[in-house]
């Protein structure tokens, strides 16, 4: 199993600088936020985002390297792991912030059936927006 | 694998090492081993292979007063050990971002406990009952 990519340098370069240039901004306009709150969110998110773009980064080197996938995946392995944990934050994130920007004009949703949608903890709400949770429980 | 044309000198490197050192000797040149400097009475400089064997003693390899042998050893040297270096560069990566995102956490954490929500390992979640006003929404 190879990777069949013969990557476009100055492409790449091309997409990592715009990519750079927006986490910028958004790093620095996140903090200008009048909630705290969704200020802190989004420039976690950015750092999130940074961090992330360095884990692709190494990811993508190392299968550069050594496109073998079966030889490469021990070695890869721990980044891809600690990259999606990054990128799950992120959206946690990011629908937390967008929970607080959106007004709940709508009307509250019907209370939740317990056969069809049981909380994961009886005491506690899930912010994780999945759609099979989307009753009260996911709701902010 | 696509096949990477080795230099000349790293294949005079390559060579001066194979004759010198044993399959094992090499073996250990990529994880430990590097080329040291010494100034001689004469005004020149004399290089030194050093590594460490398996019983934890330095091995010392002389390579001589030419510049530019040792200048490719030491890149031979540096060419072996690469992909151990990019192993814990890439270890080192994975550290930082999992202690990064502690921090994160440990940070986000009396900022969301305002508004009744705290992590639940890494998940966002709020306590049934909560008082909901504490949310600008």
């Amino acid at each position: 199993m190879t990777k069949n990519r013969e990557p476009n340098e100055s492409e790449d370069d091309e997409l990592r600088r715009k990519r750079a240039q927006r986490l910028e901004d958004c790093l620095r306009n996140a903090l200008d936020h009048p909630d705290p709150l969704q200020a802190l969110l989004r420039a976690s998110s950015g750092d999130l985002a940074e961090t992330a773009g360095q884990l692709k980064e190494a990811i993508d080197q190392a299968l550069k390297d050594e496109p073998d996938l079966r030889s490469v995946f021990a070695e890869v392995s721990p980044l891809l792991e600690m990259y999606l944990k990054y990128q799950r934050q992120f959206d946690r994130f990011v629908q937390l912030d967008h929970r607080l920007s959106t007004p709940s004009s709508s009307p509250a949703p019907s209370p939740p059936s317990e056969a069809t949608s049981p909380p994961s903890s009886p005491t506690e709400l899930s912010l994780a927006g999945k759609s099979d949770e989307a009753s009260e429980e996911s709701q902010i | 694998m696509k096949s990477v044309p080795v230099p000349e000198t790293n294949q005079i490197a390559a060579a001066w090492i194979d004759q010198r050192l044993s399959t094992e000797e090499q073996t250990l040149l990529t994880k430990t081993g590097f080329v040291s400097e010494e100034l001689l009475p004469s005004g020149n400089t004399s290089y030194k292979l050093r590594f460490r064997g398996r019983d934890r003693r330095q091995r010392v390899v002389y390579i001589g007063t030419n510049t530019h042998l040792a200048e490719a050893v030491r890149a031979e040297v540096k060419r072996l050990q690469s992909p151990l270096r990019q192993h814990r560069q890439r270890r080192a990566l994975v550290a930082q971002a999992r202690s990064a995102l502690r921090a994160m956490k440990e940070g986000l954490e009396p900022a969301l406990a305002s508004r009744g929500i705290h992590f639940h390992g890494y998940d966002l979640r709020r306590r049934r009952g909560e008082n909901r006003s504490a949310c600008p929404h």
